[in-house]
């Protein structure tokens, strides 16, 4: 009978580990573990019909490209947003990417003043209003949200509309969320 | 039995090093003949060329850009058509290149939703100036 060495009964066993070690050497290393950072303007896969923050993002993109497309280089307020939606959201996500879109935008074309909630725009020529607003419907487990966004810029001198635009998205889902 | 081992041993280092980038880029070459990144050059009326880029092919197989309209002050305005029997979801995303493949603007991605068959139009003010090549990047939305 031939009798093994330490190292060749020990082989099969080493091998097995050395091929699983690069087994697992060649599996994605790019993936993401139990954190995964997401790309803000992609869903988030939770569900729900509400406020994403690829919308926020969409809206104050899109808005502060038209505004400066439509008007005159002026120096705007941007007045606190309004949130009338039934979403718990804080609405200065919405305030503050409109000033960082507005800004980036414009360069330097267009003065931005913000406007606390309770403070009188002083210095500016235009007020930039916002307002959120949802409609809401229900049925058994599933639920649909419209929601509009609505943009006015305002004459802070006689409340005269001078442009306006609009935001607005529509989802259904038989999942809810909770926004906190 | 020795000799079987350093062989093993020689395949994982080569899988550990330059060996499994190797059969990666393989892999994906692969994966990616099979669904092929989707480029597309077509010409708007005013300014310069557009091209439209797809990551996932197929996307732009369902959903096509059948118009782009640019007009002098940096306006775009781009009509899709959804081409299946499904209400479909996309995001559509802006940038300008300049003639030294400088970026001159660049958008975040625009939800666009389609009726079955339906056409709908995403309108974008750009800093996109009339010559450069504005690149539309078209995605699946992917929701819950």
């Amino acid at each position: 009978m031939v009798r093994l060495s330490r190292l060749q009964r020990a082989a099969p066993l080493l091998m097995a580990v050395v091929l699983a070690s690069a087994t697992t050497a060649c599996t994605h290393r790019t993936s993401q573990g139990a954190t995964v950072a997401l790309d803000p303007d992609q869903d988030d896969g939770l569900g729900g019909t509400g406020i994403e923050s690829g919308d926020v993002r969409a809206a104050a993109d899109q808005i502060a490209r038209a505004l400066l497309k439509d008007n005159r280089p002026t120096k705007v307020a941007i007045l606190p947003v309004e949130n009338h939606t039934r979403f718990r959201i804080d609405a200065a996500l919405v305030h503050d990417h409109l000033t960082h879109d507005l800004s980036r935008h414009s360069r330097g074309r267009f003065g931005v003043v913000q406007v606390k909630r309770g403070q009188q725009p002083t210095t500016a020529q235009a007020v930039l209003r916002t307002d959120l607003r949802s409609l809401t419907k229900e049925r058994g487990d599933t639920t649909s949200d419209y929601v509009t966004y609505f943009f006015a810029l305002e004459d802070p001198e006689d409340g005269s509309v001078l442009w306006t635009g609009m935001y607005e998205t529509k989802r259904r889902s038989d999942v809810d969320v909770v926004y906190r | 039995m020795t000799r079987l081992l350093s062989a093993s041993l020689l395949v994982a280092l080569a899988a550990l090093g330059g060996g499994c980038a190797m059969a990666k880029e393989a892999r994906l070459g692969l994966e990616e003949g099979v669904q092929p990144r989707y480029v597309e050059r077509i010409t708007s009326e005013v300014g310069g060329p557009v091209e439209i880029h797809c990551g996932i092919g197929e996307a732009c197989v369902e959903v096509k850009v059948v118009h782009v309209q640019r007009d002098l002050e940096g306006g775009v305005e781009v009509t899709l058509q959804n081409r299946t029997e499904s209400a479909v979801a996309v995001q559509l995303s802006l940038e300008g290149f300049d003639d030294k493949r400088r970026r001159t603007d660049r958008s975040g991605f625009h939800d666009v939703v389609l009726a079955p068959r339906g056409q709908q139009v995403l309108a974008l003010a750009t800093a996109v100036e009339n010559d450069d090549v504005l690149v539309l990047h078209l995605r699946p939305r992917v929701g819950a």
